[in-house]
């Protein structure tokens, strides 16, 4: 997989995040139920990051056999956005303040959570194959 | 090469552009209807019903989700039942509506005898009525005291519009954290529709502001001869600039017409925005909640006059107190003065320049519904202490006489 890539992974999920995130925030705010935020906060950030991995993956070329090149520039690529995440920093990114109180151990559960569903979503998308293309011409032998 | 690949499409991605689209139109409607809830002021009623249900749905039904309720306009002002500019007020019922906010501070909404609205944001768990002036009655236990936190004044009109703003800040507090990128953009969209957390109208600090802290941290607190402060209960800093120094001491309590040689007596100074201590007022308590009833006791004495100033001083000075910058210590080789109970002489002294009042207040109930002026949902853990006024005189003209309240 191309850095650029992984880069272009890194930015679109980041952004998308927290556009998903500001949207959870500003529908429920008016009801002032921190947990309803949280919640949907959470849905809205994983459907996401999982539409945007998958966009993104499916423009890709698969130049590993059986995806085995693919799985660490997937998690590099997640563990990059998530911390560029700035409701990362404050540890509310995802759900995992319902758990724990916001600190080092929601950033943990958060990182898992984000993590794993930009895998299970760039491993479950079929990359595109590089094949070479055929020449418009043929070299023949010379006589 | 097959035929799903010469659609461009792997067999296993079959359909996922479908699901895909459905779910990006997902997301982008929902990020269409928090713009708007943002943005459009007329969407406002219609935004805390779609919220209330996007709430209610998240989180099953138990999420706490709230309906503001509309808002009921302010009483006009009777300065009859006003004892001072303190806020020493006669009133028929104390009721104090108290919640928790999602940060766990507790938020009292109190109505006062003006109409305004006074709401106080602090720490403390204790169910109080505010007296005016920055004071407490806690009804169960009968004592006076001054609770730090924030305090906002607001028009009956205005009230559930500061509650919805107190309620979101403290919800954003949560979910986006005090400060940071998130909960710059967060404040950033949510004040295009319900408007910012205004300043406090007034501030209070409690508990040891003491010798060795700054000017800047202890505020106006008066300095003794030899430099040193007072230790003080508590200080309230208003908007304005003015600012109230409350201080504690057991005095003797015959001089309140009270049956025990000590009683906690709370000493408030006020001053004016430029520093100068133009009111000094003494408060006690006697009674019990669950006998015949608490019984506030309060004077106020004006000390814009060398007489109201000499008797300030001789109260102070007899508790051991640094005076105020700029007032003169009673003469200690005056033997008429000191000889005098400076509390009796305060009380005295209040009779015929102030105001001396006493308000006895009866047994709390606690009713079921939450006045709608508030704009609070009754679903949410809210709770109402009233406290009628059974009884109220003020001194008039040589003697007491009945204080009729306001409303």
């Amino acid at each position: 997989m191309q850095t650029r890539l992984v880069v272009r992974l890194v930015l679109t999920l980041t952004l998308g995040a927290v556009v998903a995130w500001m949207a959870a925030v500003l529908v429920t705010l008016p009801a002032a139920s921190p947990s309803a935020t949280v919640v949907l906060r959470t849905l809205l950030c994983l459907l996401v990051l999982t539409l945007l991995t998958r966009i993104v993956m499916r423009g890709a070329y698969d130049d590993d056999a059986a995806g085995r090149g693919v799985l660490p520039h997937l998690a590099l690529a997640g563990v990059l956005a998530y911390a560029a995440f700035p409701a990362t920093w404050v540890g509310r990114a995802l759900v995992g303040q319902l758990v724990v109180d916001p600190g080092p151990a929601t950033v943990a559960i958060d990182l898992v959570l984000w993590v794993g569903v930009v895998l299970v979503a760039g491993l479950t998308t079929d990359l595109r194959e590089r094949r070479p293309e055929r020449a418009p011409y043929s070299l023949e032998a010379g006589e | 090469m097959d035929d799903d690949v010469s659609r461009g499409r792997p067999g296993r991605e079959s359909g996922a552009a479908t699901l895909e689209t459905v779910g990006m139109a997902l997301v982008a409607a929902t990020l269409a209807t928090g713009v708007v809830v943002a943005t459009v002021p007329a969407a406002d009623a219609m935004s805390r019903t779609l919220s209330t249900r996007v709430c209610q749905v998240v989180t099953l039904g138990q999420g706490g989700c709230t309906t503001p309720a509309p808002s009921r306009s302010a009483r006009s002002v009777d300065e009859a039942c006003v004892a001072s500019p303190g806020g020493n007020e006669r009133v028929d019922a104390a009721e104090a509506t108290t919640f928790s906010t999602a940060e766990g501070r507790r938020v009292a909404v109190q109505r006062s005898t003006t109409g305004q609205h006074r709401v106080r944001v602090g720490d403390d768990r204790t169910d109080r009525v505010d007296l005016g002036g920055g004071l407490t009655l806690s009804p169960t236990t009968g004592t006076v005291e001054v609770p730090g936190g924030e305090v906002y004044l607001v028009d009956g009109s205005d009230l559930p519009d500061l509650v919805d703003t107190l309620v979101q800040d403290h919800v954003k507090d949560v979910v986006a954290g005090g400060s940071g990128p998130m909960r710059w953009l967060t404040d950033g969209a949510s004040r295009l529709v319900d408007g910012e957390l205004p300043e406090p109208d007034e501030v209070v600090a409690e508990g040891d502001v003491s010798l060795n802290a700054s000017d800047e941290a202890t505020g106006p607190i008066p300095r003794g001869d030899d430099g040193t402060q007072a230790r003080v209960l508590a200080t309230r800093t208003a908007a304005d600039g003015s600012a109230t120094i409350f201080l504690s001491a057991l005095l003797d309590g015959d001089a309140l017409g009270l049956d025990a040689d000590e009683v906690p007596v709370m000493t408030s100074l006020d001053l004016d925005p430029e520093g100068n201590v133009v009111r000094l007022a003494a408060t006690a308590s006697s009674g019990e909640a669950d006998g015949d009833g608490v019984t506030v006791h309060q004077l106020s004495l004006p000390t814009d006059t060398d007489a109201g100033r000499a008797v300030a001083a001789r109260f102070l000075s007899a508790q051991g107190r640094p005076l105020p910058t700029g007032w003169t210590p009673p003469d200690p080789d005056d033997a008429t003065t000191l000889a005098a109970d400076p509390l009796a002489e305060l009380v005295l002294a209040a009779r015929e320049g102030g105001a001396v009042t006493e308000q006895t207040y009866g047994r709390p109930t606690r009713p079921d519904t939450v006045p709608d002026e508030i704009g609070l949902d009754e679903s949410g853990a809210v709770d109402v202490v009233r406290v009628p006024v059974d009884d109220a005189r003020r001194w008039s003209g040589g003697g007491w006489a009945d204080w009729s309240p306001c409303d």
